[in-house]
C-alpha cells in the first residue's frame, strides 16, 4: 500500500499540490491521468521522496520521513520522463548502475535488457540511443533496481513517469505489459500516462487529476466518462465502451471548448 | 509478449561467465590498472635514475644494505635519498591529488570540463598559503605556532574548500549545473584570488617574495622530505577515502534526483566530494603551488581508455596523475638543463592544446 494523506507541496507562493489523498494497492496498476500542470509529476515526485511535502506520505505502512534514501530504494524504483547522462556509459553500465550492490550477479542487467527487448544493446553508448531507445534502457536500470515485486511478502514499487512518451505502439504495449505483469506477481505500479486509451486498457485504477487536486479516483470504467474529462481536459470528450466493456476515447469526436 | 513475472531461478543463463558481457568494461580497466602501476614504477625509477648529477641509482642501491666509505658514493646517495626520492614522492602525491581531484570534481559537475586549476579551486588554497606566508609572523602568528608546519596545508585546504563551496553554490541551482556559469564563475574567482595575491606581495619581505614566485608559477623544485611529511598524510587520507564516493559518482551521472532515488544520500556525497577535492587540491598547492590541467588530463585520457566509471576511474587518476607529473617534473627539469623550467609550464604546454582540443570536440553540445 502506497498512501497519501493531506499533501500539499507550494513552489513560491503558489500551491502546486492541496489536499492530495492518494491511495494505490499492491497487485494493481494505477495510472496518474490529467492535462499539462495537473500537477501529476509534482505527485510522483512527492511520493518518490524526492520533494519535500507536507503531510503524510506511508510506504507499506512505514512513514516514508523515517526511511533512508538506501531503504526507500530496496523499495521503490522511479523512472524519470528522460535522463541525460554526464558521460559516456555503455547502455549495460547504465543498466548496472540499477542493479547497485547486487551487481555481483552479472546476467542481471542482461535479463532486464532483454525483457525490455534491447537484448544485445549492451555494447552501444547510451547516448547514441534514439530516445525511445534511452528510455527502455532507464525501464531496464528501474527493474534492476527491484527486480522481485515483492520481497518477503511486502510488495516493491514502481513509479513511471510517462513510461511510453516517446515510444512506438509495440513498444507501448510491451512496457504496459511489463508495468502490468509486475503487478500481477504482487508489486506495485503507479505511471502517469497521458494516453487515456492506454490507462483504459491496462490500468487497475484511475486517478484523474485537474489543477493540483484529485477530481476523481476508481476503476476505470468509472472515471473515465465525459462530463469529468470534458471538465478537467477543459475540450468535449466522448468515451466510447466497445463490446469487451473497456471504454475508450476517440478524438475524432472531440472538440475544443 | 509479457506473461507472468520471470524469477531470477526461471530465466536461462546467457553466459558462461568466461567471455567479457558486450558494454562491461570492468575486465579492460583492471588490466589498465594493473598497467598503470608498472607504469608508475618504470616513470618512477628513471626518474630517480636521472637528473643534473651523474649519480648511479644501480651504485646507491647496491650501497643501502652496507656502510658506504667512497666519498662518491656518499655524494650519490645524498642527492638520491635527500634531493631526487623527496622529490619523486612529492610528485607523486601531488600529481595523484590533483587527478583524482579533477576526476571528483567532475563526477560531481556531472561535465568533464570542471578542473581545480581552471574552476579557481587552486587559486583559493594558493590565496589562502600566501596569507599565511606575509602574515604568518605577524597577524596570523598565533595560527602557525598552533598547526606548526601544517598551517600551510591546512590553510590551502580551507582556502580550497571555501572556493568549491563558493562555486557549487554560484554554478548549481535545483541540482542543475550550469557549464558556462561555473568556468566563468572559475574565471571571476580565480581573477579575484589573484587579485588578492597581488595586494599581498606588497606587503612581503624579500624572502616571502621568492617564496611567493614559488606559488604563481608551480615547481617541485623546494621539495624536501619535510614537504612530504606535511603534504603526504592529507592526500594519502584524501586517496583512500576515494572508494567510498564512487558508487555514489557514478549514479549521480544520472542526475541528482535519480542518485537519489538509487538510494544514494546526496547531500552527503556533495559535501564528502568537495571536502576530498578541497583537502587533495589545498595540500598539493600548498607544497607545489597552482599546477595547472594535470586534473583534467588525467581523467580525461582515462574516460576514453577505461570508461567514465568511478571505481576504476578515481584509482586509475592516482596512478596516471602521479606518473605524468613525475614525468613533468622530469621534462621540466632536463630540457633547459642545467637551468629548470617551472612544472607548471611544462603541464600548461600539454594541458593547454589539450583543453581546446577538448572543447572543440564539444562545441556543438556546449551550443557554440
Amino acid at each position: 500500500m502506497f498512501s497519501a494523506r493531506h499533501l500539499r507541496v507550494d513552489l513560491g507562493r503558489r500551491a502546486i499540490l492541496a489536499g492530495i489523498d492518494f491511495d494505490a494497492e499492491a497487485g494493481a496498476l494505477t495510472a496518474i491521468v490529467g492535462p499539462n500542470g495537473s500537477g501529476k509529476t509534482t505527485l510522483l515526485r512527492a511520493l518518490s521522496g524526492e520533494l519535500a511535502a507536507e503531510g503524510e506520505i506511508r510506504l507499506n505502512g512505514r512513514d516514508m520521513g523515517a526511511l533512508k534514501p538506501w531503504q526507500l530504494a530496496e523499495r521503490r524504483a522511479v523512472l524519470p520522463q528522460a535522463t541525460v547522462l554526464g558521460f559516456p556509459f555503455t547502455v549495460r553500465e547504465v543498466v548496472g548502475l540499477g542493479a547497485g550492490r547486487r551487481s555481483a550477479d552479472p546476467m542481471l542487467a542482461e535479463r532486464a535488457l532483454e525483457r525490455v527487448d534491447l537484448a544485445h544493446f549492451g555494447g552501444r553508448f547510451y547516448q547514441e540511443l534514439s530516445g525511445g531507445e534511452q528510455q527502455r534502457v532507464q525501464l531496464a536500470r528501474v527493474l534492476c533496481q527491484v527486480w522481485s515485486p515483492a520481497i518477503d511478502g511486502e510488495p516493491c514499487w514502481l513509479l513511471l513517469d510517462e513510461p511510453v512518451s516517446s515510444l512506438d505502439i509495440r513498444h507501448q504495449l510491451l512496457v504496459m505489459e511489463i508495468a502490468r505483469a509486475f503487478a500481477r506477481a504482487g508489486g506495485g505500479v503507479i505511471a502517469i500516462l497521458h494516453d487515456l486509451n492506454l490507462a483504459a486498457l491496462f490500468a487497475d485504477r484511475i486517478v484523474l487529476m485537474g489543477r493540483g487536486r484529485i477530481v476523481a479516483a476508481g476503476p476505470p470504467g468509472e472515471v473515465l466518462e465525459d462530463e469529468a474529462l470534458s471538465a478537467v481536459f477543459g475540450c468535449v470528450l466522448r468515451v466510447g465502451v466497445p463490446p469487451a466493456g473497456v471504454p475508450f476515447v476517440l478524438p475524432h469526436a472531440t472538440q475544443l471548448q | 509478449m509479457v506473461t507472468g513475472w520471470p524469477t531470477s531461478e526461471a530465466l536461462p543463463l546467457a553466459g558462461d561467465g568466461s567471455r567479457p558481457l558486450e558494454g562491461d568494461r570492468s575486465g579492460r580497466a583492471r588490466f589498465a590498472l594493473a598497467a598503470l602501476v608498472v607504469l608508475l614504477v618504470v616513470v618512477a625509477g628513471l626518474s630517480l635514475a636521472t637528473g643534473a648529477a651523474d649519480a648511479s641509482l644501480g651504485r646507491v642501491l647496491a650501497s643501502l644494505s652496507g656502510s658506504a666509505t667512497d666519498p662518491l658514493l656518499l655524494r650519490d646517495r645524498t642527492i638520491i635519498l635527500e634531493i631526487r626520492l623527496p622529490r619523486l614522492l612529492l610528485g607523486a602525491l601531488v600529481g595523484a591529488g590533483l587527478a583524482t581531484s579533477g576526476a571528483i570534481l567532475q563526477g560531481l559537475f556531472r561535465n568533464p570540463l570542471a578542473d581545480p586549476g581552471l574552476v579557481g579551486v587552486s587559486s583559493g588554497a594558493g590565496l589562502a598559503a600566501v596569507l599565511v606566508i606575509v602574515l604568518g609572523g605577524t597577524s596570523l602568528a598565533p595560527l602557525l605556532a598552533v598547526a606548526g608546519i601544517y598551517a600551510l596545508p591546512i590553510a590551502a585546504f580551507a582556502g580550497g574548500l571555501a572556493s568549491t563551496f563558493l562555486l557549487y553554490a554560484i554554478a548549481t541551482r535545483r541540482g542543475q549545473t550550469a557549464i558556462a556559469t561555473m568556468l566563468l564563475a572559475g574565471i571571476a574567482l580565480g581573477a579575484l584570488a589573484g587579485a588578492l595575491t597581488g595586494l599581498l606581495v606588497y606587503r612581503a619581505t624579500d624572502a616571502q617574495l621568492r617564496d611567493l614566485t614559488f606559488w604563481s608559477l608551480g615547481s617541485l623544485a623546494g621539495a624536501d622530505w619535510t614537504k612530504v611529511a606535511t603534504a603526504g598524510p592529507i592526500i594519502v587520507t584524501a586517496l583512500l577515502a576515494m572508494p567510498f564516493v564512487s558508487r555514489g559518482l557514478n549514479a549521480l551521472t544520472l542526475g541528482e534526483a535519480a542518485a537519489y532515488h538509487l538510494g544514494v544520500p546526496v547531500e552527503r556525497l556533495k559535501t564528502a566530494a568537495i571536502f576530498l577535492v578541497a583537502a587533495a587540491t589545498g595540500a598539493g598547492v600548498a607544497v607545489s603551488g597552482g599546477i595547472g590541467f594535470v586534473g583534467i588530463v588525467v581523467p580525461h585520457v582515462l574516460r576514453l581508455a577505461v570508461g567514465p566509471d568511478h571505481r576504476f576511474l578515481l584509482p586509475g587518476s592516482a596512478l596516471l596523475g602521479a606518473s605524468f607529473l613525475i614525468a613533468a617534473d622530469a621534462v621540466s627539469r632536463s630540457v633547459a638543463a642545467p637551468a629548470e623550467v617551472p612544472i607548471g609550464i611544462v603541464t600548461a604546454m600539454v594541458g593547454g592544446p589539450f583543453f581546446l582540443w577538448l572543447l572543440l570536440r564539444r562545441r556543438d553540445a556546449l551550443g557554440g
